[in-house]
């Protein structure tokens, strides 16, 4: 018999009998629609984690710092490694590293009008910013050939105040277009009457010209100043002379960064490039060291949510099975009928677990437009509901990807022919001359 | 000497289609065994028509669903064209019918939910014919059996007569080779038992397809070559009538 006669007079069947097909169906459209609204629910949750941790800074940026050995500990300290250029160097040959950022940071004072913010200073390659999700709210990022120049992190502006003032009023300054000078001068305004005048140190004071104010968003990069990296490495060597100071050991000199951002290409890499680097020596920190265990946590939650959607799927999966099951009675006389004037029992077989896939794919398509509408709804009125998870508004309380779509679609079909099988299997051992008996 | 013709013939089985050796058949109903064939041989020739004939329960209905290899005998041999159909299995038995069977009930036997065309069409539709072709097809079959204006009728809007036609048709429509037909006219008045009769034997005689009518109306066994009369599961007796090679002659 040919396939699509199949198909058509499976489709014939069904329509033959509309209310109890539509009932069926129905069945299949509440269970696959729950079992999808309620595993969109554990993908909102798991993206809102994700959402939330990338507020904190870029998620496939890994933090390498100084490797911290105890000498007393055996074994420990085995290489004696240091963040510098060859560090940076060797960091940037490894697989899926995109770039390699090392950053340099000093401490300092902003000084606009009688405004303070005493604020670390970090400098950085301006080149790989952008990379490293760097993002100007206002002005521009830095530039290779900027000279004194620097670039604000987001929430600064707050970070000034008014050192003879008793009380803190918000700080009326224009970060854009006031005068600043900028000194490296640890203890700015906090003059020790105990040091003599001739122990002091000369700061530098250097008039600043401002690139811009970084975009909100990102914790990181909310608190701070960026310079070039080579501005930073020359205003160092500037104080360092003024306090006429050599480098304490342990202490990190001109050729040792602070610390180094290490970008990879994708998330799924995060993991086994820390853990290189780990091997080779440092700490190694991430933000997906977290979003692991928070994402454990939304699989596990995930998991009980789908687990209640897949009840209300297999009562439906018992409705198509009790459908074809009467349907087969009703038909036994059809059926023999068939099998007499030639209907192969695979024929017969097919036909019966088509109809029953076909119920469970029609459920399953109405199910997911059903599943888009209830996602829409808790989107739009469940912020009540999201606040319950801890998630907060802004991110999406109910996610249905797209993959999901086409996995639910294969999966009510599935269940359909799973459903259709025993009924099936009955109808193809029918004896023919005995069906075609009952009236 | 027209019958030692058809004697010698059927020594050399020259023309034998349908063979039964011995076959028996035993119902288990519960703890009973009830026998419904004994011992039953027979030979059927190539475009013979033979009706068998005997009240109820004489075991002519089993014996025809057993060369339409419905039913499995409990013992002996039944070789229909050279198949040995106690030896297939169900598959198989499936595409002998398709290929070699067509098929007419008493109580017409159509779906019900079928028009006239659609019900003659399945037959084809089974063999994968393709729409068009089978639909010209039995839109032809139901034209011959004078259906021509009733194509898109369902059952229910038929007479008993109409309904039986419409099954003459699709038995009819596959071309088979053999036609079996179990009590055909019970359920019809006396003039349209004739009509339908005339109908069956004329379509077998024009397409060369041997005919096995079950019945227990004795003018309709008028029509047939060899009569064999069942009682009790046995073989009482063998009528010939005529030969079809007399009859084509």
């Amino acid at each position: 018999m040919n396939n699509l006669d199949i198909v058509f007079m499976g489709i014939k069947n069904l329509w033959r009998r509309k209310l109890r097909t539509f009932l069926t169906v129905l069945g299949v459209i509440i269970g696959a629609s729950s079992i999808i609204v309620m595993l969109s629910l554990g993908f909102g949750l798991s993206q809102a984690f994700e959402d939330q941790i990338a507020q904190w800074g870029s998620l496939t940026t890994i933090n390498v710092q100084q490797g911290w050995s105890d000498p007393s500990m055996p074994g420990a300290g085995k290489e004696d490694v240091s963040l510098d250029d060859a560090a940076v160097v060797s960091f940037k040959t490894l697989p899926h590293v995109v770039s390699v950022s090392p950053t340099l940071e000093t401490y300092g004072s902003i000084i606009n009008g009688r405004y303070v913010a005493g604020v670390p200073i970090r400098g950085i390659d301006p080149d790989v910013m952008e990379e490293f999700g760097f993002e100007a709210g206002e002005g521009r990022l830095l530039a290779a050939g900027d000279e004194l120049t620097v670039l604000f992190g987001s929430d600064m502006a707050q970070n000034f105040y008014d050192p003879k003032s008793r009380v803190w009023r918000e700080p009326k300054i224009n970060l854009m277009k006031d005068r600043m000078t900028m000194t490296l001068n640890p203890n700015y305004g906090w003059d020790d009457p105990n040091i003599p005048p001739s122990e002091k140190v000369d700061y530098k004071e250097y008039k600043i010209k401002v690139a811009g104010v970084l975009a909100g968003g990102n914790w990181e990069h909310s608190y701070g100043v960026y310079m070039p990296l080579t501005e930073i490495q020359k205003l160092i060597k500037e104080k360092e002379k003024a306090e006429d100071l050599r480098p304490a050991p342990g202490q990190p000199t001109n050729s040792q960064y602070m610390r180094i951002d290490v970008k990879v290409d994708d998330m799924k890499n995060v993991k086994d490039v820390q853990d290189t680097i780990k091997i080779m020596g440092y700490e190694a920190y991430s933000l997906n060291d977290q979003l692991e265990s928070m994402k454990e946590t939304a699989g596990i939650i995930q998991l009980v949510l789908g687990g209640i959607g897949a009840i209300s799927l297999l009562v439906a999966a018992i409705g198509i099975t009790n459908t074809m099951v009467m349907s087969i009675y009703e038909r036994t006389r059809e059926i023999g009928i068939m099998k007499v004037i030639g209907a192969s029992i695979t024929d017969i077989k097919k036909l019966f677990l088509f109809e029953s896939a076909l119920i469970g794919l029609l459920g399953g398509i109405i199910g997911i437009g059903v599943s888009y509408l209830l996602s829409f709804a808790i989107n739009q009125f469940g912020s009540a509901f999201g606040d319950m998870f801890g998630t907060g508004a802004g991110t999406k309380i109910s996610i249905i990807p797209i993959w999901l779509v086409f996995a639910a679609l294969a999966f009510s079909a599935l269940i359909g022919i799973i459903s259709g099988y025993y009924p099936a299997r009955r109808a193809m051992n029918l004896s023919a001359i005995e069906a075609i008996r009952t009236e | 000497m027209v019958d030692f013709n058809s004697q010698l013939r059927r020594c050399i089985n020259l023309d034998e289609f349908i063979r039964l050796n011995n076959v028996k058949k035993i119902y288990r109903m519960g703890d009973e065994k009830i026998k419904a064939l004994d011992d039953v041989s027979l030979s059927i020739e190539k475009r013979e028509f033979i009706c068998l004939i005997g009240t109820s329960g004489s075991g002519k209905s089993t014996l025809l669903n057993m060369m339409a290899g419905l039913e499995k005998p409990t013992k002996g041999e039944i070789i229909v064209n050279n198949h040995h159909l106690e030896k297939m299995n169900e598959r198989q038995l499936t595409k002998f019918r398709q290929l070699n069977v067509g098929f007419v009930f008493q109580s017409y036997n159509l779906i019900p939910t079928l028009t006239a065309l659609e019900n003659v069409s399945l037959v084809l539709t089974f063999k994968g014919i393709p729409k068009s072709t089978r639909e010209k097809a039995a839109a032809k079959m139901l034209k011959n059996v004078g259906l021509g204006g009733r194509l898109h009728h369902k059952p229910s809007e038929m007479s008993g007569g109409q309904q039986q036609r419409v099954s003459i048709a699709r038995a009819f429509v596959s071309n088979p080779r053999i036609v079996f037909a179990d009590e055909p006219t019970g359920n019809l008045d006396t003039k349209t038992t004739y009509e339908v009769m005339d109908l069956i034997t004329g379509m077998a005689k024009d397409f060369n397809q041997t005919l096995v009518i079950v019945t227990h109306d004795v003018e309709i066994s008028d029509y047939a070559h060899r009569i064999v009369h069942l009682r009790d599961g046995n073989i009482e007796k063998i009528e010939i009538q005529k030969t079809h090679k007399e009859e084509t002659e």
